[in-house]
């Protein structure tokens, strides 16, 4: 993953990892804020921390919950969110899972509506899939990406969650902003669903 | 095929998709414009409201000031008390260093 500049004070100690940075490429910073103090600059510091880690898992999660085209500007959209919200974060070390949630919620949002959308369609709308994951894909993983996507937004969210990401149920349900038996009950209800529509696909 | 299957291929299947997915490599200053943008646009959102509040603020004073009579009062009621002279006691004051006791009815003792 690329290692970015970050600004000049080190990001707090329980974000995480020291903020991130070369001489060698402070070059490409776009210009510290004009108005920003020090918050500005630790602020960012701390963001910037994050989105080295997290960005790609959460571009990963947004593409597995559903967004296709535009997961990279929700992953980037949930990263602005943070920034802005960072002040009245309770306990940065929440922030991985604020972000999730973000993402979560942005994808559920873009999937209504797209609904909305293709009630009334226009031409010239993106298509659904990307070529790239069609070609790279395995046949029997295709199967499964196929059901997955016919499942329900809910249930599609809390398979990911718990099977891609390995979060446990209560984490699941901080995220889902849900209950951890409405955990179980997607859970469980999705995979039958998709059990059930891959025994017969085959 | 039974549920530990399914997950088993769901696993693997939703990591094979996570495996297609790239991120470009400019997505950090992208973002990083558009915090900046945000955070700026927030503050002048900020202070233009401030500003037209103020400006509210003081129109409705000036408004206020301007539709009142010259004599009447517009912030306090009561009338100023009035002003005694330089060195000379106000009427009905007691003489200075006199200590305050109880007052003699007039041809008392």
């Amino acid at each position: 993953m690329t290692q970015h500049p970050a600004p000049v004070p080190a990001a707090p100690p329980d974000v995480g990892t020291a903020a991130p940075g070369g001489g060698t490429s402070s070059a490409r910073r776009p210009g510290l804020p004009g108005w920003g103090g020090l918050r500005d600059l630790e602020r960012e510091a701390a963001v910037t921390a994050l989105f080295d880690r997290h960005h790609t898992e959460l571009v990963r999660l947004a593409v597995l919950v559903g967004a296709q085209g535009d997961a990279e500007d929700i992953a980037s959209e949930a990263f602005c969110e943070l920034y802005l919200r960072w002040p009245r974060l309770r306990d940065p070390a929440a922030a991985p899972a604020y972000l999730r949630s973000v993402v979560c919620n942005l994808v559920r949002m873009r999937l209504r509506h797209l609904q909305v959308v293709r009630r009334h369609p226009e031409p010239g709308l993106p298509d659904a899939g990307s070529a790239e994951q069609e070609v790279v894909l395995r046949e029997d993983h295709r199967e499964v990406v196929d059901a997955l996507r016919g499942l329900p937004d809910r249930q599609r969210e809390a398979l990911v969650l718990r099977y891609w990401l390995d979060l446990s149920e209560a984490e699941v349900a901080a995220t889902m902003g849900i209950s951890c038996g409405a955990v179980k009950s997607h859970t469980a209800r999705g995979m039958a669903a998709l059990t059930k529509a891959l025994k017969e696909c085959r | 095929m039974n549920e530990t299957e399914s997950v088993a291929r769901l696993r693997e299947a939703l990591g094979a998709m996570a495996g297609t997915v790239r991120t470009s490599p400019d997505a950090y200053e992208r973002a990083l414009l558009d915090w900046r943008r945000r955070e700026r646009r927030r503050r002048l959102t900020g202070l233009a409201v401030a500003a037209v509040l103020l400006a509210a603020a003081d129109g409705v004073g000036l408004w206020a000031l301007n539709r009142s009579a010259p004599a009447a009062p517009v912030v306090f009621d009561a009338p100023a008390p009035a002003v005694a002279p330089s060195g000379a006691a106000p009427s009905g004051a007691a003489p200075s260093g006199a200590a305050p006791g109880p007052v003699s009815p007039p041809g008392a003792p």
